[in-house]
């Protein structure tokens, strides 16, 4: 199934996310920052969008994809928590 | 007290579907809603040839809005059975989600076929108009009207629209129910009494 720019970001992102949970563990686990990283990757892809829509600017292939990569790479990293067992 | 904590961690499937029954009915009746307006939205507009249409947008509407069903049911589970939700819990209850909103806007879906039964060859009349006033090479321009009539035609059937949806709304949902699972789930160590 072919997808646009944004979505391959997406799904890059993701893998490249899952991949990176091991590594990134140590920064992220019990911290809050992740999940405001993920809102934050969020509000840009609406924001890029509406921006797009509504004229104000024309957003790029490269643009898509970086904004969509950073999307996907914020999802895993916000949950990677959840792997962890967090008993000290 | 030990085999309290410990039962409240084993749920079933009989747990899960409220939550992501009630959730995914509510979203498949708004999904269905937003792809109606925007449908005749399409339908209504006049044809000017450009990119961003009605139909384009309500793609990228309906997949935002479809997106956070997920980490609401995850509340909803978390609110009304138990807050101790691991992510693989978490995970089934988005599963479902996606799997009740297909259901529920398919059958939304074909209810509205009865209703307008033109709806489809209107939609469709007003998309290929809008091609047609497309600026591009004439070659090109037949190619993307076939495809995307064909896609049209052929997305109509049940089967074809459960077999997309589910897959698309599930995995979308159980993205988003992990990251609910994160937001409103709590891990049996942060238990207090």
């Amino acid at each position: 199934m072919a997808v646009n720019a944004r979505c391959f970001g997406i799904f890059a992102g993701l893998l490249a996310g899952w991949l990176l949970i091991p590594a990134v563990s140590g920064l992220t686990v019990q911290k809050k920052w992740p999940v405001q990283l993920f809102f934050v990757a969020m509000l840009l892809q609406i924001i890029d969008y509406t921006g797009n829509l509504l004229g104000f600017w024309t957003n790029t292939n490269l643009s898509r994809l970086s904004l969509g990569l950073f999307f996907g790479l914020s999802i895993p990293v916000a949950i990677s928590d959840l792997f962890y067992n967090n008993k000290k | 007290m030990e085999e309290v904590t410990e039962h409240s961690e084993h749920h079933s499937f009989g747990d899960y579907w409220p939550s992501a029954g009630i959730v995914g009915a509510i979203f498949g009746v708004i999904t269905f809603a937003i792809g109606l307006a925007f449908g005749y939205m399409q339908i209504s507009s006049e044809p000017t040839g450009a990119l961003l249409t009605p139909m384009t947008i309500s793609g990228v509407v309906v997949c935002l809005v479809v997106a956070i069903a997920g980490a609401i049911s995850v509340w909803h589970f978390t609110s009304e059975v138990s807050p101790f939700l691991k992510l693989g819990q978490g995970a089934i209850i988005g599963f479902l989600t996606g799997v009740a909103i297909t259901v529920v806007s398919v059958f939304l879906n074909e209810v509205w076929h009865l209703v307008d039964p033109d709806y489809t060859e209107k939609y469709l009349e007003a998309v290929v108009a809008n091609f047609e006033a497309m600026d591009m090479p004439a070659e090109t321009k037949d190619q993307l009207i076939d495809s995307t009539v064909e896609s049209i035609r052929t997305g109509r059937s049940v089967v074809q629209q459960l077999f997309y949806g589910i897959p698309m709304y599930g995995i979308l949902n159980m993205i988003s129910a992990m990251v609910g699972v994160k937001i409103f789930g709590k891990k049996k160590d942060q238990e207090t009494f």
